[in-house]
C-alpha cells in the first residue's frame, strides 16, 4: 500500500534536489568579497542600530491576536456561502441560517467583551 | 431482644460514646464525659455477657450468633457483608476486651482527672473499643481488617496523646508506620485468598466470611504457606514480634492506662486472635506453623533478656508484654490454639494489672518512671503493692494463680509437640520472667526510697477509682486461670471444652497432617513438668529477691566484672534500634547532608528520619526531584524523548 | 456534498441542552461582567451556580435523548451524563472556593467565571465525544480555558509561570495528538469512532499507521492525566496556580482525561491490546512509583499533592491495564473477560469520583490557608497546630489525607480496593503487589501533614479568619468521603450500570 506514496516521495526528492543544486551552484560560482557593511544585519536598507532582541509593547500582540481571531472567523463564512444554495434546495436552509446566526452571535459576544473590557484602546 | 440485634449494639455503643465525646469535647463537663465513656463500655460489656450466656445455653456445635447488617461490597462474584458473629472464640475475646476495657476506663477517671485533654482522651478510648470490637466480632476477614486498621489508628492517636513532646509524636508515628509494613503483608495475603478462592465459589458466597473460608479451606492448600506467612507478617506487626516489635517499647510514651488497655491487654493480642481465628488455614501449612512457633519462642526469650536490665518501669513491662506475646505465638505455632487464647486471657488480667499498678506508682511518684529513684513504696501504697505482687506471682507462674495454668499448658504443649528446643527456650524465658519481675518489685517497693524529698512528700495512695479496678483485676489474676484447671490435676478443663468447636478442625488438623508428632497423654510427665516449672519460677523469684534486695552489691559487681558487656548489650536492647539506625538511617543522613544539602530541606529530614525503612525511598526521591528543575526546555526534551521511545517501541512491536 | 443528513431539530436541541446551557451561560456571564457596571463581587458567582444547577436540573428531570447526535459527533448516554454530573459538581465547589478567596483577597478576577464554564463545556464534550474531531475540540476548549485559569493571578510570578509552562507544553502535546489523529484518519479512512471501529474489526487498517497514530494520541491523553513521562508540567503548574484552580485541574481534568482514555482504549482494544498492554503496564508502574517517591521529599503541600496526583494516575492506569488483560489471555480468560472489563470500568469511575472528593476537600482547605492576598500558604510547616486553631479545617484535611493514603473506612480505601481486586482478578498479582507497596509508601507523606497539624506547636495564623463557606463545603466533602467509604456499594453498582453502556 506504500506504492501510493511514491509520487509524493518523488516530488520531495525533486524539490530537495533542485534547491540543493541551486544553492550549491551559487555557492561555488558566486564571487565573495565581504566587508564590514556587507556583514552587518540587513534591516530594510536602514542602518542597523541596537540589539535585535528588543521587547515589543504588549499591545502589538494583543491587536495582532484580535486581528487573527476575527479575520479567521470571517473565513468560515466562505464555505458556508458556497454550500448555502445547495442546503436551501434540500430544505435545510433554515437550519443552516440559524447555525450561522448562532456562530455570528458568539463572535459578536466576544467582540463586545473585548470592547467593553478596554482591549481595543491604545494607551 | 434478639441476640442477633444485640450483637451490633455491642460494637456500636462505644462508637456512640466516642462520637458524643468527640463532638462536644470541651463543652462537656469532665464528670459527664467520663460517665458517658464508662457507661458506653459498661453497656457493651453487659450485652456481651448476655449474648455469652445465651451461647452457653446452646448446643456445643451450634454456638454461633450472626448479625448481618447488609451487603457491603458486591463485585461480580465477589461478595462481602457488613456483619458480626459471636462464637465461643469471639465471645472470650469480647468479654476480655469489654471487661478489662471497662475497668481501665474506670481507672482512667482517676488517672486522667487533671489532664486538659480529658474528653479527647475518652473519645479516643471509646473509639478504640469500637474498632477492637469490630475486629473481634467481624464476621469476615475484611471486617477484621477494618477493625485492625482502626485499632492501629487509635493506638497512634493515643501514643501521641501528649503530642507537645516531640518524642511522643514520633513514637506514635513509628508505631503506625511499622504496623503498616505488617498490614502490607496482611493485605497481600487477603488478595491471595481472594484470587485463589473466588473462581470456586457459588454466587452470593462471601469469599472472606470465616464460615465460608473454613468450608473451602482445602482449596487454598496449594497457596497456604505463602498466604499464612503473609498474614503472619501482619501479626508480627500488630503483636510486636520479631522483627517488627520495635514500636511497642516506644509506644509506652502514651498515658499508662492506654498502655494497659491497648499495648498489653487487647490490641497487641489481635495478631494472636487472627491466627487462632484462621487456625484451619494455618494448619494447612506445616512450614508456616513452624515459623510461627519459632518466631514466638525466640521473641519470648529475646524480649525477656532485654527486660532484665531496663530501668524504666514501663519499659520493663513493655518488653515483658513482647515476651508473653511470644508465648502465645509459640502456642499457636505448635497447634495449641486453645492454650494460646487461654494465655491471652490470663495475660490480659495480670498484665493490665501490672500496667495499672505501675500507673499508680508513677502517679504517686509525680510522673517519675525511673525505678532507680523509687523504692520503699510498699508501706506508702499498700493496695498497689498487694495487687502488684499478686500480678507478679501470676505472671511468674506460681500455682495456683492464673499465669501458672496458661503458661504451664503452653510449655506442656511445646514439649508434647516433640520439639524440646522450643520447650527449653520457653522454660528458660519463664525463669527470666520471674527474675525480672522480682527485680521490678524489689526496686520499686522495697528498700529505701531514693527519690528527692520534694517528690517523697507527695507520695500518696491513689483514689478509689484507681485502686478499685486494681483489686478486681487482682482477683481475676488469681481465679482467672481456674476455668482451665487441667485434667491431669483433676480439673474439668472447662475453657478447653468451650473453645473445642472452634478449633476442632485446627487442632485435629495438626495431628492428622502429622505436622507434629503426637505423644500419648502422659500424666506423669505432665505432673513432673508442672512441678519443675513452678519450682523454676520460684527459684527465679528468690534469685531476683536475693540479688536485688539482700545482696544488692552482687548485681553491681556482676556489672563491673565480665558481665559488663552482656549488661550493656541488654541495657541497649541488643542495639537493634541502633542497628536499624546504622543500616538505614545514618548513611542516608550523611548522604543527604553532604550531597543533597542544598536541595533538601533539613527540617524534612528530621521529620522523616524517624522512619528508618523509608530512607532508601526517600533518597531516591531526593535524587529524582532534581530532574524537576523548572526548565521548560528540559521538560519538552523529556517529553520528546518519551514520545520517541514510545513510538519506536510501537513500531517494533507491530 | 449533500450527504449531510438533516437532523431532527427538536431532538438535537433537547439532547444538547446541557451543553447549550453551559455554553450560553458562559457567554452570558461574560457579557454581564462586561456590561453591568454595578456588579458586586459575588454576583457573578451566583450566576455561575445558577447555570450549573440548571444543568443538573435539566439533565435529571428531562429525559434527554440518548444515542448519537450531531451526525454522530457526540454520543450521549449514561456515560456522558455521569461525567457531566461529576464536572458540574466539581465546578460548583470550585466556584465556592474561588469566590471565598476573591471576597477575602480583593484580588478579584471576574474572567475566572466564564473560563470555568468553558472548561467544563470542553470536558463535557470530551466525555461525550464520538469522533476524533470532537475529541480534539473538547480537549482544546478545556485546555485553553485552563491555561488562562492557571496563569490568571495577575502580578503573581509563579502563577504566570504556571500558565505559561502549561500553555507551552500543552501546545506541544496537542501537536502530537493532532499528528496522531491524522495518522489514524489515514489508516481508517474516517475520524468517527464508528468508522474506526469498523476499520479495526475488518482488519483493513494498515498496522504501522494505526499503532503510530493511536500511540501519538495516547501521548496527548497521557499529558492531560499526568502520566509519566509526560508529567513534568504537573508539579510546577499545580504549585504555581492558585489553589482553587489546582483543585479543579487535579480532579476535573483528570476525570475528563480518563473518560476519553477509557473510551479510546475500549475502542481500539480489539486490535491494539497487544501493543497497549505492555506499554501501559510499564507506564502505570513508573507513574505510580515516581509519583509516590518524589512526593516523599516535598515540603510544599501543593507540590506534594501534584506528585500524589501523578501517583493516583498510576493507580487508575492499573485499572485500564486490567481491562486490557483479558483480550490477551487464553480462552479461559476470554470467558471472564466481560466481567473483568465491566468491573474494571466501574472501579475506574468509582475511583475518579472518590479521588475528586478527597482532592477537592484537600484543596478547599489549602485554599483558605493563604499567607497574604494572592499567595497560598503552601508550606506544610504552616499547618502546624491547625487542629487547635481551626479544628474543622484540620479534621477535614486529615480525612482527605487518610483517604488519599487509602486507609479504611475512607473512600480512598474502597477505590483502591476495587481497582486492586480487579487487577488481581485479571491475574496480574505482581502489579497488585506493586500497587500496594506504593500505597504503603504514600502513607508516609500523607501522614506527615496530619502529624504536623495535630502534633506540632502552633505556627502563625493565616492572615485572616476562616472562610466558613469554603470550610463548610470541604467539610461536607469529608463527610461524603467517609460515607462512600462505609457504604460504597450502591454507588459502585451505579458505576457498573453507567459503564456497561459504553463497553458494548
Amino acid at each position: 500500500m506504500f506504492e501510493r506514496f511514491i509520487p509524493v516521495l518523488l516530488v520531495l526528492g525533486v524539490a530537495g534536489a533542485f534547491s540543493g543544486v541551486f544553492l550549491a551552484i551559487s555557492f561555488l560560482l558566486g564571487p565573495r568579497r565581504p566587508d564590514a557593511l556587507k556583514d552587518s544585519t540587513y534591516e530594510c536598507g536602514i542602518p542597523a542600530r541596537g540589539s535585535i532582541q528588543i521587547r515589543f509593547f504588549v499591545r502589538f500582540f494583543l491587536v495582532a491576536l484580535f486581528f487573527l481571531l476575527f479575520d479567521l472567523e470571517a473565513v468560515f463564512l466562505y464555505p458556508w456561502v458556497v454550500l448555502y444554495k445547495g442546503l436551501l434546495a434540500s430544505g435545510a436552509g433554515g437550519f443552516a441560517l440559524t447555525e450561522m446566526g448562532v456562530f455570528l452571535l458568539v463572535l459578536l459576544t466576544g467582540f463586545l467583551y473585548v470592547w467593553k473590557k478596554g482591549g481595543l484602546e491604545w494607551q | 431482644m434478639q441476640s442477633e440485634i444485640l450483637l451490633r449494639w455491642i460494637v456500636l455503643v462505644p462508637l456512640l460514646g466516642a462520637v458524643v465525646n468527640g463532638l462536644l469535647n470541651r463543652r462537656l463537663a469532665k464528670r459527664v464525659s467520663g460517665f458517658i465513656a464508662c457507661a458506653a463500655i459498661g453497656v457493651s460489656f453487659g450485652l456481651s455477657v448476655v449474648v455469652f450466656l445465651r451461647l452457653t445455653g446452646m448446643d456445643a456445635e451450634a454456638r454461633v450468633v450472626n448479625d448481618i447488617l447488609g451487603t457491603w461490597l458486591q463485585i461480580g462474584g465477589f461478595h462481602v457483608d457488613i456483619g458480626f458473629a459471636m462464637d465461643p472464640l469471639s465471645a472470650v475475646m469480647a468479654l476480655v476486651v469489654t471487661g478489662v476495657g471497662f475497668l481501665i476506663h474506670i481507672y482512667s477517671l482517676g488517672y486522667m482527672a487533671h489532664d486538659d485533654g480529658f474528653q479527647r482522651y475518652f473519645a479516643y478510648l471509646n473509639l478504640f473499643v469500637f474498632a477492637m470490637m469490630t475486629l473481634v466480632l467481624g464476621e469476615n476477614l475484611v471486617m477484621l481488617f477494618v477493625g485492625w486498621e482502626g485499632v492501629g489508628l487509635c493506638s497512634y492517636l493515643l501514643i501521641g496523646f501528649w503530642f507537645n513532646d516531640q518524642a511522643n509524636a514520633s513514637a506514635g508515628k513509628k508505631a503506625f508506620i511499622v504496623n503498616r509494613i505488617g498490614d502490607f503483608g496482611f493485605l497481600i495475603g487477603l488478595f491471595l485468598i481472594g484470587a485463589n478462592l473466588l473462581p470456586h465459589l457459588a454466587p452470593g458466597e462471601g469469599v472472606f466470611s470465616f464460615a465460608i473460608l473454613q468450608h473451602h479451606a482445602h482449596l487454598l492448600a496449594p497457596a497456604a504457606t505463602g498466604i499464612c506467612l503473609l498474614l503472619f507478617l501482619g501479626a508480627t506487626g500488630k503483636s510486636a514480634q520479631i522483627p517488627l516489635y520495635i514500636w511497642l517499647p516506644d509506644a509506652m510514651a502514651g498515658p499508662t492506662p492506654v498502655s494497659a488497655l491497648i499495648h498489653a491487654a487487647t490490641m497487641v493480642t489481635a495478631g494472636v486472635y487472627m491466627i487462632a481465628r484462621l487456625n484451619f488455614l494455618f494448619v494447612l501449612s506445616p512450614t508456616a506453623m513452624a515459623v510461627v512457633a519459632a518466631v514466638g519462642a525466640v521473641t519470648a526469650i529475646f524480649a525477656a533478656t532485654i527486660a532484665l536490665t531496663q530501668n524504666d518501669i514501663k519499659k520493663v513491662l513493655a518488653y515483658s508484654t513482647v515476651s508473653q506475646l511470644g508465648y502465645m505465638m509459640l502456642a499457636c505455632g505448635v497447634g495449641a490454639f486453645t492454650v494460646g487464647i487461654f494465655h491471652l486471657m490470663t495475660h490480659a488480667f495480670f498484665k493490665a494489672l501490672l500496667f495499672l499498678g505501675s500507673g499508680s506508682v508513677i502517679h504517686a511518684m509525680s510522673n517519675e518512671q525511673d525505678m532507680r529513684v523509687m523504692g520503699g513504696l510498699r508501706s506508702k501504697l499498700p493496695v498497689t503493692y498487694a495487687t502488684f505482687m499478686t500480678a507478679t506471682l501470676a505472671i511468674a507462674g506460681v500455682f495456683p494463680l492464673a499465669g501458672f495454668f496458661s503458661k504451664d499448658e503452653i510449655l506442656w504443649k511445646a514439649w508434647e509437640s516433640g520439639n524440646t528446643v522450643l520447650w527449653a527456650i520457653g522454660f528458660l524465658a519463664a525463669g527470666l520472667t520471674a527474675f525480672y519481675m522480682m527485680r521490678l518489685v524489689v526496686l520499686t517497693f522495697f528498700g529505701e526510697n531514693r527519690a528527692s524529698s520534694e517528690v517523697r512528700s507527695h507520695i500518696h495512695e491513689s483514689p478509689a477509682t484507681m485502686t478499685g479496678p486494681l483489686v478486681i483485676l487482682a482477683v481475676l489474676s488469681v481465679v482467672g486461670g481456674w476455668i482451665g484447671w487441667p485434667h491431669f490435676m483433676g480439673g474439668g478443663a472447662w475453657f478447653e471444652n468451650w473453645l473445642a468447636p472452634v478449633f476442632a478442625v485446627g487442632e485435629h488438623g495438626v495431628a492428622a497432617h502429622g505436622a507434629v508428632a503426637h505423644h500419648a497423654a502422659d500424666s506423669t510427665m505432665e505432673w513432673t513438668l508442672a512441678v519443675v516449672s513452678v519450682l523454676w519460677a520460684v527459684l527465679g523469684l528468690i534469685l531476683g529477691w536475693f540479688v536485688y534486695y539482700r545482696r544488692a552489691a552482687i548485681a553491681d559487681s556482676f556489672r563491673k566484672a565480665g558481665g559488663g558487656f552482656v549488661y550493656r548489650v541488654l541495657l541497649n536492647k541488643y542495639y537493634v534500634d541502633e542497628a536499624y539506625d546504622a543500616a538505614f538511617i545514618r548513611p542516608g543522613y550523611r548522604f543527604s547532608r553532604q550531597v543533597l544539602w542544598k536541595s533538601v530541606d533539613a527540617g524534612l529530614i528530621d521529620g522523616l528520619l524517624v522512619n528508618g525503612s523509608a530512607l532508601v525511598v526517600y533518597l531516591l526521591g531526593s535524587v529524582l526531584r532534581l530532574f524537576q528543575n523548572g526548565m521548560i526546555r528540559f521538560y519538552a526534551w523529556t517529553f520528546t524523548i518519551g514520545v520517541a521511545v514510545f513510538v519506536l517501541y510501537l513500531s517494533f512491536s507491530s | 456534498m449533500n450527504d449531510l443528513a438533516i437532523p431532527d431539530f427538536g431532538r438535537e436541541i433537547a439532547a444538547l441542552l446541557p451543553f447549550l446551557i453551559v455554553a450560553g451561560g458562559g457567554l452570558l456571564v461574560m457579557v454581564t461582567d462586561a456590561l453591568v457596571k454595578t456588579l458586586r463581587k459575588d454576583h457573578l458567582s451566583y450566576l455561575v451556580l445558577l447555570v450549573l444547577l440548571s444543568v443538573i436540573v435539566v439533565q435529571t428531570t428531562s429525559g434527554t435523548p440518548e444515542g448519537p447526535v450531531l451526525n454522530g459527533l457526540l454520543l450521549l448516554g449514561n456515560f456522558s451524563r455521569f461525567f457531566t454530573y461529576l464536572f458540574v459538581v466539581i465546578g460548583v465547589l470550585t466556584t465556592i472556593f474561588a469566590t471565598g478567596i476573591f471576597d477575602r483577597d480583593g484580588n478579584y478576577r471576574p474572567e475566572f467565571y466564564p473560563l470555568l464554564l468553558f472548561a467544563i463545556l470542553g470536558m463535557m464534550v470530551l466525555a461525550a465525544a464520538n469522533d476524533l474531531l470532537t475529541v480534539y475540540l473538547g480537549l482544546e476548549t478545556m485546555s485553553l480555558a485552563t491555561y488562562v485559569l492557571a496563569g490568571g493571578v495577575r502580578g503573581n510570578a509563579p502563577s504566570s509561570e504556571a500558565g505559561f509552562k502549561y500553555l507551552m507544553l500543552g501546545g506541544f502535546s496537542s501537536a502530537f495528538f493532532l499528528m496522531g489523529v491524522a495518522f489514524v484518519y489515514g489508516a481508517c479512512g474516517g475520524t468517527g469512532f464508528d468508522q474506526i471501529a469498523a476499520a479495526l474489526h475488518s482488519g483493513s487498517a494498515p498496522m504501522p499507521f494505526l499503532t503510530l497514530g493511536t500511540g501519538l494520541m495516547l501521548v496527548g491523553f497521557g499529558f492531560k492525566v499526568a502520566m509519566v513521562p509526560f508529567h513534568m508540567w504537573t508539579p510546577d503548574v499545580y504549585d504555581g496556580a492558585p489553589a482553587y484552580v489546582t483543585g479543579f485541574m487535579a480532579t476535573a481534568i483528570k476525570a475528563a482525561g480518563f473518560a476519553i482514555l477509557l473510551r479510546f482504549v475500549l475502542l481500539t482494544e480489539p486490535m491494539l491490546a497487544f501493543a497497549w498492554y505492555p506499554v501501559l503496564t510499564v507506564l502505570a508502574v513508573l507513574t505510580m512509583s515516581l509519583g509516590n517517591i518524589v512526593a516523599l521529599v516535598q515540603g510544599n503541600i501543593k507540590r506534594m499533592l501534584a506528585w500524589s496526583s501523578i501517583a493516583h494516575a498510576g493507580y487508575l492506569l492499573l485499572g485500564i491495564v486490567a481491562i486490557l488483560a483479558p483480550a490477551l489471555g487464553g480462552p479461559e480468560m476470554m470467558a471472564r473477560a466481560k466481567g473483568i472489563v465491566e468491573e474494571g470500568g466501574a472501579a475506574l469511575l468509582f475511583y475518579l469520583v472518590g479521588y475528586a472528593l478527597m482532592n477537592l476537600a484537600a484543596f478547599g482547605i489549602i485554599n483558605v490557608m493563604g499567607t497574604e492576598p494572592g499567595v497560598d500558604g503552601d508550606q506544610i510547616s504552616r499547618y502546624a497546630g491547625l487542629s487547635r486553631r481551626q479544628p474543622v479545617a484540620a479534621a477535614t484535611l486529615a480525612v482527605a489525607m487518610l483517604s488519599l493514603a487509602g486507609i479504611p473506612p475512607m473512600v480512598g480505601f474502597m477505590a483502591k480496593f476495587y481497582i486492586f481486586s480487579v487487577v488481581v482478578k485479571a491475574g496480574l498479582i505482581p502489579l497488585a503487589i506493586i500497587g500496594v507497596i506504593n500505597s504503603l509508601i504514600s502513607v508516609y507523606y500523607y501522614l506527615r501533614v496530619i502529624v504536623v497539624m495535630y502534633m506540632h506547636d502552633t505556627a502563625e495564623d493565616s492572615y485572616q479568619g476562616t472562610e466558613w463557606v469554603s470550610v463548610a463545603a470541604a467539610g461536607l466533602l469529608a463527610f461524603l468521603i467517609i460515607y462512600l467509604g462505609v457504604m460504597p456499594e450502591a454507588f459502585h453498582r451505579g458505576a457498573e450500570i453507567v459503564f456497561r453502556q459504553i463497553s458494548f
